[in-house]
This record gives C-alpha cells, sequence and structure tokens, in this order.
C-alpha cells in the first residue's frame, strides 16, 4: 500500500491553517528578494560592512573571503529560483492562495508580538511579560478573564523571582520602572509595601 | 571496541541524584511538549536549554537527553487519540493509531507505541555504544579537507531532505552559514556586519537563533490554529491494554525497525519522520496482514514507533564523533555541549571518553524514565490530549523571550530573536525549511575554519578537496544525495507522499 492510499482518508479534528502561498506568484516574489539580498549583499554589504586587512585582500585569507563567496552563491542558487518559478508561474498562474483571514490573524500575532517587546522597554519585563501573556492568551481566544488575569500575575511573578532572585540576571531598566519603584518603595516602609 | 573500565568510569559521572533529577524533569517535560501539538521536540529543547545555563555539564546533557527522548514518544500519544501527531516523528503513527483509537482500543495502540518506543530505544542506544568508538578513531583521520567535505556533505542532504526542493534547502543554508558570520573574522579578528553594535561583536548566540527560528513561526501557526478550534476535542472509550505475549510476538518489527532506524539516525539530517515510515513500511512488507495496515493495525503503531526511537542513540554518533549534528534537535544537543565548554569532534572521545560513553548511559536512563511517565500517561490520555494549545503558546513565547534575554543579558538578543523568528515565519510561508538554516549557522564556524585552514595549506588551490580518499568520497556522496534528492522530488512531485516528506 502507498503512502498515499494510506493517508488519504486520515481524519483531521484540527482546522486547517493556510499559511502558506503554494502559487507560483509567492515563489517569484521570495526568488526575487532572495535575488536582491545576494547581489546587494555582495556589492554594497560586504564591501561596507567587513573590514578587509590590505595585505589578505582578494585571498581565501581574507575576512571578506567567505561572505562573498556565500553571497555569489545565494545569487547564483536565486536566478535558478527564479527561472524555476516564473517559468511554472507562466504555465499555471491561477493556482490556489493562502486564506487571508489567516494571514490576517498571523499579522495579529506578529502585532501582539511587537507591542510585547515595546512594553518591555517602557515598563519592563515582569510588567511587560504580564500584559504581553494577557494580550495574547486573549488574542489566541481565551475568554475567561479570570483565568488570564491568574496567569498574566503568577507567570511574570514566577519568571521575576527566578530570573532576578535566583539566577541573578539583571533586567533592562525600563523607561517607566513600576517594578524598581515598588521595590525601592519596599525598602523605604521596611517592606510594608 | 567499548572500553568497559571507561564505561564504569562514566557510570559513577552519572550516578548522583542531580544528574538523575534532572534527568527525570527532563522527561516530564518532554512528555509534555511532546502530548502538545505544535509545541515540538525542538522547542522543548531551545525552551529548556537556558536553564541548563545554571546547571553542571552533566546536569544539563541529561536534562536535553530526557526530553530528547521523550518528545518522540509523546507525540504519538495526541496522534493515536486525536489524529494530531504531537510531533512530526509521529506522523506514520497516526495511520494505524487512530483508527486502533476509533475502534475503542486506544489504550493497545499507547501501549504499543510506548513499549515499542522503549524496545526500539535500548537496541539502538547499544548499537550506538558499539559503533561509536569505531566512528570516533575513524574521525582521527580526518584533516581540514575531510572535515570540510563531511559538512558539505551534512549540509546537502540535510537540503534535500528537509523542505520540498534541493534548491530551497540550499538557500536556506547560504542563509545560515551567512548570519553564522556575523561578528568578529576567526583568523584576523576583524569586524563583519556589526554595524558598530558591540554586542554583535561576538556574533548572534546559537540559542538566540534557534528560538527565534523554531519558536516564533510555529507559535505564530498555531496562534491562527488555536483561534480557530476553540471547541474541546472528544476522544472514544481506552478499552483494554495489550499483553506481554502480544508485544513479544512483534520481535521482529522492533528489530527490522531498529535496524532501519539507526541507520537513517547515523546519517546527518534525516531525523525521526523518515525513520517511522521506513519502519511502518518494513513492518507491512513483512506482515502476513498487510490488508489491515491502514485500517487499524497494531503492526503498523510497533513499526513506526519502534522506527522513529531508533534514531535517538545513532543521531548522537556523528554529533559526538564528527562535530556534525544528525538532525536540529541533536544540533541543539551540540550548542548545549559548547556552551559548557566541550568541544563535539574528533577529540572529544580522547579528551573525555568518560563524558561521551555517560551520554549514552544517560539515553538508558531516559528510556527507563519514559517507560515509568510513559505508562502514567497513558491512563491520563483522555485529559491529556485537551491541553489548552490557546494558553500554552503565549506561556512559551514568554518563556522563549526570558531565556534568550538571559543568556546575555541584553535585549538586542531579543529583538534579534524576534527578527529571526519573523524571517523564519516568511521562510515557511515559502516552505524554504528551517533545518538547514539552522544547522548551516551551527556548523558555518567548522565549515569557514576548515575552508580557509584547506584553502591557506594548498596555496589557495582547490586540489586539496580531491587529494584523499575520505574527502573525495564524501564529495562524491554528497553530488550523489543531491542526484538523488532532485531524482526524488522530481518522482513523487504533487503525490500526498511528497507533502508528508515536505511538511
Amino acid at each position: 500500500m502507498a503512502i498515499d492510499s494510506v493517508t488519504s482518508e486520515l481524519p483531521s479534528p484540527m482546522p486547517a491553517v493556510e499559511l502558506e502561498t503554494p502559487t507560483r506568484r509567492g515563489d517569484v516574489v521570495a526568488a526575487i528578494l532572495c535575488l536582491t539580498a545576494g547581489l546587494s549583499g555582495y556589492l554594497l554589504l560586504v564591501p561596507a560592512a567587513v573590514y578587509v586587512p590590505s595585505k589578505v585582500a582578494g585571498t581565501a585569507n581574507s575576512p571578506a573571503f567567505l561572505p562573498n563567496v556565500l553571497f555569489l552563491m545565494l545569487t547564483g542558487l536565486s536566478v535558478i529560483y527564479l527561472i524555476q518559478s516564473f517559468t511554472v508561474y507562466l504555465r499555471q498562474p491561477a493556482q490556489g492562495k493562502a486564506r487571508k483571514m489567516d494571514w490576517l490573524l498571523a499579522g495579529g500575532t506578529a502585532v501582539v508580538c511587537v507591542g510585547y517587546i515595546v512594553a518591555i522597554y517602557f515598563v519592563g519585563m515582569t510588567l511587560g511579560a504580564a500584559l504581553g501573556v494577557a494580550a495574547m492568551i486573549y488574542y489566541f481566544g481565551e475568554r475567561r478573564v479570570w483565568l488570564i488575569g491568574v496567569i498574566a500575575i503568577i507567570l511574570p511573578v514566577l519568571l521575576w523571582y527566578f530570573f532576578e532572585k535566583i539566577a541573578h540576571v539583571l533586567f533592562p531598566t525600563p523607561w517607566f520602572g513600576i517594578m524598581e519603584w515598588l521595590e525601592g518603595a519596599r525598602h523605604l516602609t521596611g517592606g510594608v509595601a | 571496541m567499548i572500553d568497559f573500565d571507561v564505561l564504569l568510569q562514566s557510570l559513577k559521572l552519572i550516578l548522583h541524584w542531580n544528574v538523575i533529577a534532572a534527568c527525570f524533569a527532563g522527561v516530564l517535560w518532554g512528555m509534555f511538549v511532546g502530548v502538545t501539538p505544535g509545541l515540538t521536540g525542538i522547542m522543548a529543547v531551545v525552551i529548556a536549554l537556558p536553564l541548563t545555563f545554571f546547571m553542571d555539564p552533566q546536569s544539563a546533557i541529561a536534562l536535553l537527553l530526557g526530553i530528547y527522548v521523550t518528545a518522540i514518544y509523546g507525540g504519538s500519544v495526541t496522534a493515536i487519540m486525536i489524529a494530531t501527531p504531537g510531533t512530526p516523528n509521529a506522523a506514520a503513527t497516526v495511520i494505524d493509531g487512530y483508527p486502533l483509537a476509533r475502534q475503542g482500543k486506544a489504550r493497545q495502540a499507547l501501549e504499543m507505541a510506548l513499549y515499542a518506543s522503549f524496545t526500539a530505544g535500548i537496541l539502538s542506544t547499544v548499537v550506538a555504544l558499539v559503533i561509536f568508538p569505531i566512528v570516533a578513531t575513524f574521525a582521527l583521520e580526518f584533516g581540514a579537507a575531510e572535515v570540510f567535505a563531511v559538512i558539505v556533505f551534512a549540509i546537502t542532504i540535510i537540503a534535500g531532505v528537509s523542505g520540498d526542493s534541493l534548491l530551497k534547502g540550499l538557500i536556506a543554508a547560504c542563509f545560515g552559514f551567512l548570519i553564522a558570520t556575523i561578528g568578529q573574522d576567526p583568523i584576523h579578528g576583524s569586524s563583519r556586519f556589526t554595524f558598530g553594535v558591540s554586542d554583535f561583536q561576538a556574533g548572534m548566540h546559537i540559542l538566540t537563533l534557534l528560538v527565534g527560528l523554531f519558536t516564533i513561526p510555529e507559535i505564530i501557526v498555531r496562534g491562527v490554529e488555536a483561534y480557530k478550534s476553540r471547541d474541546s476535542v472528544s476522544v472514544g472509550d481506552m478499552g483494554p491494554g495489550i499483553s506481554f505475549r502480544k508485544f513479544f510476538s512483534f520481535w521482529p518489527i522492533y528489530l527490522r525497525s531498529c535496524a532501519g532506524g539507526s541507520l537513517l539516525g547515523a546519517l546527518p539530517g534525516l531525523g525521526g519522520s523518515p525513520a517511522a515510515f521506513l519502519g511502518y513500511f518494513l513492518a507491512q512488507r513483512f506482515s502476513k496482514t498487510p490488508e489491515e495496515f491502514g485500517n487499524g493495525s497494531l503492526e503498523g503503531v510497533a513499526g513506526a514507533e519502534a522506527g522513529n526511537n531508533s534514531v535517538c542513540g545513532p543521531a548522537l554518533v556523528p554529533m559526538m564523533s564528527l562535530g556534525i549534528p544528525g538532525d536540529t534537535t541533536t544540533a541543539v544537543l551540540m550548542g548545549a555541549l559548547v556552551i559548557h565548554g566541550l568541544s563535539p569532534g574528533p577529540m572529544l572521545f580522547e579528551s573525555s571518553p568518560d563524558f561521551v560513553y555517560s551520554v549514552f548511559l544517560l539515553l538508558f536512563v531516559a528510556l527507563i524514565f519514559l517507560l515509568i511517565v510513559g505508562t502514567g500517561v497513558i491512563s491520563m490520555a483522555k485529559w491529556v490530549v485537551r491541553m489548552p494549545t490557546q494558553i500554552l503558546f503565549p506561556v512559551v513565547l514568554i518563556l522563549a523571550t526570558y531565556g534568550t534575554y538571559a543568556v546575555r543579558g541584553t535585549m538586542i538578543d531579543v529583538l534579534a530573536m524576534y527578527g529571526v523568528g519573523f524571517f523564519g515565519f516568511l521562510m515557511r510561508t515559502q516552505k524554504i525549511p528551517a533545518a538547514p538554516f539552522a544547522i548551516a549557522f551551527i556548523l558555518g564556524p567548522l565549515f569557514e575554519n576548515e575552508l580557509r585552514k584547506s584553502l591557506i595549506i594548498s596555496s589557495g588551490s582547490l586540489d586539496i578537496f580531491v587529494s584523499s580518499t575520505i574527502s573525495i568520497s564524501f564529495l562524491a556522496l554528497a553530488a550523489l544525495s543531491a542526484g538523488a534528492s532532485v531524482y526524488l522530488h522530481w518522482r513523487l512531485k504533487g503525490t500526498k507522499a511528497a507533502k508528508i516528506i515536505s511538511d
């Protein structure tokens, strides 16, 4: 029995998520981006961002040797990728598309992630984690506010205690350091706050 | 041959409560991740990696091995109960496991999967223990050109088997090698692609890249899934368990799957999924009732599970003897060894034979814990499969962020992690595989060193790469595997088999 026949009947209780773009148009765009990365890397990035001592310039001993080889390889492979995907796109321009809704949901997750990082800068790791985890759980579909609240309190406090007090990892100083203020207040009031 | 004196010494290394406890904790975490659809073994290992910074090397590797071994089995629980493989390695288990669960024989399928995993794991670890000294002795013959040729072979085979085309795999590998060049040049110490940011001088940390590449894209994709599936899943009756007579009657299946899985495990890049399918088809090929396969055959479950678990031990052989990881999870294990000051490669066995043997002994310990924890999980399987993924993934995201920050205490790593993650997500949408990217990044420094060293020795002549039998053989194997990959993709194009391999 071939794989095809045994897997064709498999049920799947999970919903289908179609973020992959099976269209050749997507492949063409990806190939162009890879080609641009390869060429700009070889022509612009390596000369600008790799310091090469003059006595080893152009030899295998040069710090730019491997980056140059890799960017050239990337360019070559991207050209083949572009030709291959463009040929198929011309032959079959109308293929399936990724679901717009799935992409929007994925984009929303990315936005929440970015919001979480921004929150770390504003209010620090601990409060940022509380806001980030609450926002993300809500966004992923959980609507029980008490549950979200419990997780948003317990998780950041546990992490704060483990990393700052046990592992002695110093967290970044936020622009609005509420936790630092709380800690300072605790010292001032003899541990009451 | 195995040095039994060293083996006894290595036993002393692992017989400490902290090592055993770390291994048990790893098994628990690996099982939790394995039974949670979407949380993969590699994610489990990378999330646990920051915790190992505060451990001794032995405990660290015990924790990670516990996760590595258990996550493979854990994936079969949801594969059998709700037809959703917890990890990709369990994809073949769905074929017969889920039909068995629908027939009210879920417990039989789960127990078969557990016992087959345990048996094959033990057998393949014995195989690995026996072949390791031979491979390690052979690896001492390797010079710069030979190591370079082995890396070319490894990258070619990984690029060929990951994703749906060799071309995309090679493009991913190029990106991985390029990211590895960020930081100081290994020979002259001059800056590359740092743009004046001092935190980039040491390059991108292995954990930053791995967490970003394997966690963020998965969370984005599974987040969409979690949002769309808020209804709880329903499962049927568990039914009776499996008898020992029935279990022992399948011994030829364990042996065949173990032989196939060990072979695939020792080759770079193949990992558990192909081994599971190989085990499944070997079981079917030699079965007296092949017509039952696909409709709920215990032999099918045994073949698939014995296959995927038999890669664990052998996959460590190329990693520890040559410094070439067998798959992405062993790549992380290799990274963990490097973080703890151990250099996987030909000299590891020379300098720390007791440590090498202790790693294999820890595999045995992890497998015993797997049997204990797995038995408990089976009795709770009905509840286990109802993991609230809409809560788990956000928690994982926060853990990933803290873990990445803790590595060097800089927000640059966190930003880089998210950057790599979003890049990995875009790669995924175009089916550009992550495995060659990650492994090329890990092997990048070695690749550059050996390439430049070879060319300096030969005054820039490429003849050095065809001057020894070993390097010629590996380069020929690389060409052969590239050709085979192109041919296979062409033959399977458009079929469901291609989709399974691609996924």
